[in-house]
């Protein structure tokens, strides 16, 4: 007993001193201290399981637990508890678990989450309850485990112990292929129920797993279903059909179906899954609905998807075969539309008319497919060249002479261009497709006679955009390319100065008749031009002689030499109708100028004095007399000259315009050009063949056949056959330039 | 045996004694007295070898000097042996291969007018049976050439020896052969034209 403090003496009489005495003897515990005290817990445990409220305060409780433990008594305590503890969880169970499947089987999850629900608070104050137990002795002795986890082993236990695990699984999975099947279930169920199992541990080992099975077979099944009846498609573009599990559906619309699961599948991870299930969940349904039937989403869907410029349903497309690893497959199929198309395009009838503007539409299309659906795949675009490049250079010059011809008719004044297209996109794209073609030295060809005859007859639309569209082919080929080019342009400027200068210094009686403009072409620029001979009226002959002389006398040392069949002129001619402008050619305007003395000249007088040969003056008086403006009448009619016709001044020629343009050229003329052109970049390309062979072997002194061919192909930019490089090979010997082999043939020796 | 003096003196009985640049040589009227004498068909192939074996230096045309050189390389003296000796090379031809391309290549420099560095396809076509008798090869290729005379006109050294590796290499079903390889361009419209005339070639 410890000694009280009495209470002191009234105040006023003296202090007493404490005394503190020692027990006398020990104190002991009741002898029912340990039962009574566990039994006094056990029922509150039991009351705390059954939400009731506790006889003794929680306080009061704690003090019992703490004073079991002081007393060496926790292990028994503990035991206890375990033991409630599973007593309660196999009775709650067990119940549970009788109810059938038959009945409404959510209602078992349901019921299960309850439990649960109410198990974890319950074990969230027993905890409380006994945390000095927990602090103590389950903190400080190996093998006993914390009072939440063993709360939890000890339904985890029973779960596995019974059946129940796994019908709890099924029963979770059943709830997720309804919610699939588009019925709409308890989520937050599911949720508790998934909580439970992480809780438990039994999330990764049993539910995810089975989770994921299921998941695989469902959209096995449903992606075999559906490709199975995939109809083909209908050429609406840009109408993806809303493709229900069910209905037949076409490819796009499997595709939005796809995606649309897919989303389903993320939203289920976060409404009811654990997150690190994302990952496993999308491949799998990726696995089965994409990559397993990637050959049938392509091939002829994945044509006739870009045929019609599907561009949302490619952005699909791509978009799911890329996470699966597919895009080889895409590759290919990519490469084979192009080609096909491609070559189909090469293979028209009507070529000519429409080849350049279909490629560029085709290039248009399919760069807009790559930027937007294939987000710029680097091997894809490198694909889309290769392919291009195969099939334009199957018609050997063709494509090479169709868009030197559309780029001339872009140049020329009234060309196709709109008004507000942007002329720079415009060549942009150009260029684009002659960068694929082969044999661009033929282009070159081409496009230096088309800039000819824009520069002579005044036809260009603007120099600035022929400059512009020279600096986008040096940009493309090297400066060498343009050469020529850019130095045709600055002849005519140049020209254009001396013209003015020689207008200038011109006396006044002269000149006053006729207004005389000169040209200067560098011959190494230019086109080569036939000399032609003719004889001029005598005022053109006298200007021009003048223009020679101003000449000579700024530029000692160059010879001019007159292109007649270049020349234009302008002339008026006074008809019954009233006087006209004629715009002619220099050899047109001559024979003209005749019938200002004359109204009737035969073909020899006519051949007599102008001095031309049978074949231009053939040509020129046809244009004049058999064309649709006849200035000049014929007899015999009929639309072939004879050297024994006779021409007359049609002084009733009539026409609306004031002024006319006469035009020489026939379309033979144009194509008969067009020949000659190849042969003589046929012949040139034979001379780098050439050159190219003896550089090869000088170098190599030895070479086999076949390597001697290889680094020809790889030097040369144009195309060239086996059969072609044998006859240089054939001349090589000739000129002794290589020897074949003694003991074998098909090898070359240099002869130095 | 064979004297300087002897040779000498058979020489001027086939030398062209009406000439006036002081050359001494037989010429083809000569020659041909001499193939007479040696009873050699003209037109079959002894008279080429012999004019190869006398050093010649174009057709029917022997200097003296490759005439002594060549009786002594063959260890000639007479008629008799001259014959038995241009017998026996035609016969070593048949086993010695490299024998008979060293003859089939001069044959091209024979054929050769002197400025110019090819053949005539005409010259080809008379002179090719004569000297490749039995090679199916070279027979169907005179045949290419006579069908072709309008655009085949000349033949060059090297179409000349490869016809020879040709006719060694290929087959009798023109399958081995291909334009890839290296043989002279000629060839693959050469063979072409024979894989299309076949039909004619199963006579």
């Amino acid at each position: 007993m410890w000694a009280s403090k009495r209470p002191g003496p009234p105040a006023g009489g003296p202090q007493k001193k404490l005394v503190i005495k020692g027990l006398k003897a020990l104190p002991t515990l009741p002898l029912s201290y340990k039962t009574d005290t566990l039994e006094k817990l056990r029922s509150a445990v039991h009351a705390i399981q059954q939400n009731q409220p506790t006889t003794l305060g929680l306080e009061e409780l704690y003090r019992d637990c703490e004073g079991l433990c002081l007393h060496k008594f926790a292990s028994d305590v503990y035991e206890m508890l375990q033991a409630e503890l599973e007593k309660y969880a196999r009775q709650q169970l067990l119940q549970i678990d009788r109810s059938p499947d038959t009945h409404a089987p959510a209602a078992m999850l349901d019921q299960t989450r309850k439990f649960w629900d109410d198990y974890t608070q319950q074990l969230t104050m027993v905890r409380c309850v006994f945390l000095y137990l927990d602090r103590t002795y389950a903190l400080q002795t190996t093998n006993v485990a914390s009072l939440w986890a063993m709360g939890l082993s000890v339904v985890r236990q029973h779960l596995v112990e019974t059946n129940m695990r796994s019908r709890l699984v099924r029963l979770f999975i059943n709830e997720v292929t309804s919610e699939r099947n588009g019925q709409l279930i308890d989520r937050p169920s599911l949720a508790s129920i998934a909580r439970m199992c992480i809780d438990l541990g039994l999330y990764a080992q049993s539910l995810q797993p089975s989770f994921i099975d299921a998941t695989r077979d469902y959209y096995r099944s449903e992606s075999l279903r559906m490709i199975n009846c995939l109809v083909p498609i209908k050429q609406s573009a840009g109408v993806s059909a809303e493709a229900r599990s069910s209905g037949p559906t076409d490819v796009p619309g499997y595709l939005t179906h796809v995606q649309r699961r897919l989303d389903e599948e993320t939203q289920r991870v976060a409404q009811y899954l654990k997150p690190s299930t994302k990952s496993t969940l999308l491949a799998t349904v990726l696995a089965e609905l994409v990559e397993r039937h990637t050959e049938k989403l392509l091939g002829p869907n994945f044509d006739a998807m870009v045929d019609a410029d599907m561009v949302s349903d490619l952005t699909n497309l791509y978009s799911l075969l890329l996470p699966v690893d597919k895009l080889d497959l895409l590759q290919q199929n990519w490469i084979a539309y192009i080609k096909k198309t491609g070559l189909r395009m090469m293979q028209a009838s009507d070529l000519e008319a429409t080849l350049v503007s279909s490629l560029l539409a085709f290039k248009r299309k399919l760069d807009n497919i790559l930027s937007i659906a294939f987000q710029n795949n680097t091997r894809l675009i490198g694909a889309l060249r290769e392919a291009f490049e195969m099939f334009i250079n199957t018609r050997r010059s063709k494509p090479v002479q169709l868009i030197a011809r559309y780029v001339d008719q872009c140049m020329r004044m009234g060309s196709k261009l709109a008004a507000d297209d942007d002329i720079d996109d415009v060549f942009d794209r150009i260029i684009m497709l002659f960068r694929f073609i082969q044999g661009k030295d033929l282009f070159e060809a081409y496009y230096r006679r088309d800039l000819a005859k824009r520069l002579l007859y005044n036809k260009t639309l603007s120099t600035d955009t022929e400059r512009l569209v020279l600096q986008k082919l040096k940009a493309e080929c090297g400066a060498g390319y343009t050469n020529r080019l850019e130095g045709m342009l600055h002849d005519m400027e140049i020209s254009l100065e001396l013209s003015s200068e020689f207008a200038q210094a011109q006396p006044e009686s002269a000149m006053s008749d006729i207004g005389f403009q000169g040209s200067v072409l560098t011959m190494a620029f230019w086109p080569t031009y036939e000399p032609m001979e003719l004889v001029l009226p005598r005022q053109a002959e006298e200007a021009q002689d003048a223009f020679t002389k101003l000449y000579a006398e700024k530029h000692k040392g160059r010879n001019l030499q007159w292109q007649h069949n270049l020349g234009t002129c302008l002339i008026k001619v006074e008809f019954n109708e009233g006087p006209k402008e004629l715009q002619l050619s220099q050899l047109q305007g001559t024979i003209m100028l005749m019938f200002a003395e004359q109204d009737e000249l035969t073909y020899s007088q006519i051949q007599q004095s102008t001095g031309l040969e049978n074949s231009e003056l053939q040509r020129t008086l046809q244009s004049l007399a058999c064309g649709k403006f006849r200035v000049l009448t014929k007899e015999p009619k009929g639309r072939d000259v004879d050297t024994s016709d006779t021409f007359y001044f049609n002084a009733k020629f009539k026409c609306p315009q004031a002024r006319v343009k006469i035009s020489q050229i026939a379309t033979k003329e144009i194509e008969k050009e067009s020949k000659e052109l190849e042969a003589h970049i046929h012949l040139d390309r034979m001379y780098r063949v050439d050159a190219a062979l003896v550089r090869i072997m000088k170098a190599r002194k030895t070479l086999e056949h076949s390597d001697l061919i290889t680094e020809l192909l790889k030097q040369l930019d144009f195309n060239v056959s086996t059969t072609e490089i044998k006859e240089r090979v054939d001349t090589l010997f000739e000129r002794d330039y290589v020897r074949r082999d003694e003991s074998n043939p098909s090898t070359y020796h240099y002869i130095a | 045996m064979a004297k300087g003096g002897d040779l000498q003196a058979w020489f001027i009985e086939y030398q062209d004694l009406d000439r006036t640049d002081g050359r001494v040589v037989i010429t083809p009227e000569g020659f041909e007295k001499l193939c007479d004498a040696l009873e050699f068909n003209l037109e079959k192939i002894e008279p080429m070898v012999l004019l190869w074996k006398l050093n010649g230096v174009e057709l029917g045309t022997v200097e003296f000097d490759g005439w002594e050189s060549g009786m002594r390389a063959m260890n000639v003296k007479d008629i008799k042996g001259l014959k038995a000796a241009i017998s026996s090379t035609v016969q070593d031809f048949e086993n010695d291969s490299v024998l008979f391309k060293t003859f089939y290549r001069k044959v091209f420099d024979y054929l050769r007018p002197e400025q110019q560095r090819s053949v005539s396809a005409e010259d080809a076509v008379a002179v090719l049976p004569v000297v490749t008798g039995n090679s199916w090869v070279f027979e169907k290729f005179v045949k290419y050439l006579e069908a072709n005379s309008d655009s085949i006109k000349v033949i060059s050294r090297d179409q000349w020896q490869s016809l020879l590796e040709l006719s060694k290499a290929l087959s009798p079903d023109l399958s081995n052969y291909s334009n890839e390889d290296a043989w002279p361009a000629m060839f693959d419209g050469f063979v072409d034209w024979a894989k299309n005339s076949k039909p004619e070639a199963a006579k």
